[in-house]
């Protein structure tokens, strides 16, 4: 079911419930955001996708962290003023010690203004530049290998290999925390035949056709057992398979 | 899994662990820290082919169910001693000289704050406050608190707890 809602006093529609924060994107809207992915439930960890909203009968607009607001009807969202500014300002301070060096808080603390962090940058972190946002937990489990975990509370939370290790067992070698990382700070080394990720060595399997290492071996037998390459193309990289399903779609013109 | 299932636990303590999961229907991972409390309570901690067990009676990824462990305070991923020793380190009790028992306490049995004597027999802890500042300052042995202590008699409870299993 949609609702009507509007967004900077521009009228939108979407469906009930959907994320505030996909939805004011759907629109061409931006708002600052670390911390999610569309297709994983939000946690609102980063604390910067903040707007401020109204709910019809209700007379202040609140602050509130739109990745984790779902929308209904009526609703009235500010998208930007100098409260959500301040607001988004601070908790950007507050994450930047700990990813000093990441682009994206630099990009995003450009746009707010923030010339410099709240205090000192941390150092001894058990991973450097980890702002806690639990991505690579979270799209780890959504991908069902589950080799990461969010691990203790307060100042000694942490994320990486569960159950004290120093190697992810369960790790595949997939790359998607790698990739979803806000800063940057998940290692992965590729050599002409290994990828080395969270203290793991996993052999690279490499395309059939043109001999390009395209992901590892563990991943591409877990790929094929669940059936998410396609049995004849499983031994292709992703620019040669494309270049078969052409092939095969050329002669219907 | 079996090979987790071979990680230092034998086939006594599985019995153990699969006894408690019986109180909880398979998938229910609605239970998991009720299931964690049961298990805890039979091994004094979590241990993690425990933990491994728990996660798959419940249907949970084991790495969700250690998070979940390592969250809470109440819950131990080491072994705990037979006995705990608890020294309250709140103002209070600070300033009336819990540091000097602590030290006592560490010293006689060999083990910092936060760790457990190798013979498994006592566990050392410190705490903040427990709203008993009036008797501070304040130990608490197995859950009985002793207030007004002393470095004298904090030894000699140690020495009691340490010794107990020798003179048996
Ligand atoms: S690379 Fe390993 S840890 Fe990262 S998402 Fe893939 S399986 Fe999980
Ligand atoms: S390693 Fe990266 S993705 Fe994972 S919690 Fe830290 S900042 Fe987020
Ligand atoms: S994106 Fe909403 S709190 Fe991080
Ligand atoms: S400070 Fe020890 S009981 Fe309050």
């Amino acid at each position: 079911m949609d609702v009507r809602l509007t967004i900077d006093g521009h009228e939108a529609k979407a469906p009930k419930d959907m994320s505030l924060l996909d939805v004011v994107r759907r629109v061409g809207g931006e708002i600052p955001a670390l911390c999610h992915h569309e297709g994983i439930a939000p946690i609102a960890a980063c604390r910067l996708c903040l707007v401020e909203v109204r709910r019809p009968g209700r007379g202040e607009a609140v602050l509130t962290t739109s990745c984790d607001y779902p929308v209904s009807e009526g609703l009235e969202v500010v998208t930007a003023s100098p409260r959500i500014r301040r607001h988004r300002a601070m908790n950007l301070q507050l994450l930047l010690p700990y990813a000093p060096d990441a682009p994206a808080l630099h990009e995003i603390a450009e746009s707010l203004g923030v010339t410099a962090p709240l205090f000192a940058p941390v150092t001894g972190a058990p991973l450097p530049g980890c702002i806690l946002c639990e991505l690579c937990v979270r799209v780890c489990a959504a991908l069902g290998y589950h080799a990461l975990a969010a691990i203790g509370r307060g100042d000694h939370k942490r994320v990486g290999p569960p159950f004290g290790r120093s190697v992810a067992t369960a790790c595949v070698g997939c790359g998607a925390c790698h990739e979803v990382c806000p800063t940057g700070c998940i290692a992965m080394e590729d050599t002409a035949t290994t990828r080395r990720i969270w203290g793991r060595e996993l052999e690279l399997f490499t395309c059939r056709r043109c001999g390009k290492p395209f992901t590892t071996v563990a991943h591409r037998t877990v790929m094929v057992a669940r059936g998410d390459i396609p049995a004849e193309s499983c031994d292709l990289c992703e620019t040669c398979r494309s270049r078969d399903y052409a092939r095969r779609l050329a002669p219907v013109r | 899994m079996s090979a987790d299932r071979e990680r230092g636990v034998t086939a006594r303590e599985l019995r153990r662990i699969a006894a408690v999961l019986a109180r909880y229907p398979q998938g229910d991972a609605g239970s998991l820290v009720n299931a964690l409390h049961d298990v805890q309570a039979e091994f004094r901690y979590l241990p993690e082919a425990a933990l491994c067990e728990v996660a798959d009676h419940l249907g949970l990824p084991r790495a969700q169910v250690y998070g979940v462990a390592s969250f809470y305070q109440g819950f131990h991923l080491e072994p705990r001693g037979e006995h705990t020793c608890t020294v309250c380190m709140g103002t209070a009790c600070h300033v009336r000289g819990a540091a000097r028992l602590l030290e006592t306490i560490e010293r006689d049995a060999g083990v910092g704050a936060g760790g457990t004597t190798p013979d498994l027999k006592l566990t050392v802890e410190e705490v903040n406050c427990v709203g008993a500042c009036a008797i501070g300052p304040l130990v608490i042995v197995d859950g009985e608190y002793h207030g007004h202590m002393t470095a004298d008699r904090v030894s000699r409870l140690v020495a009691k707890l340490l010794g107990e299993g020798a003179s048996r």
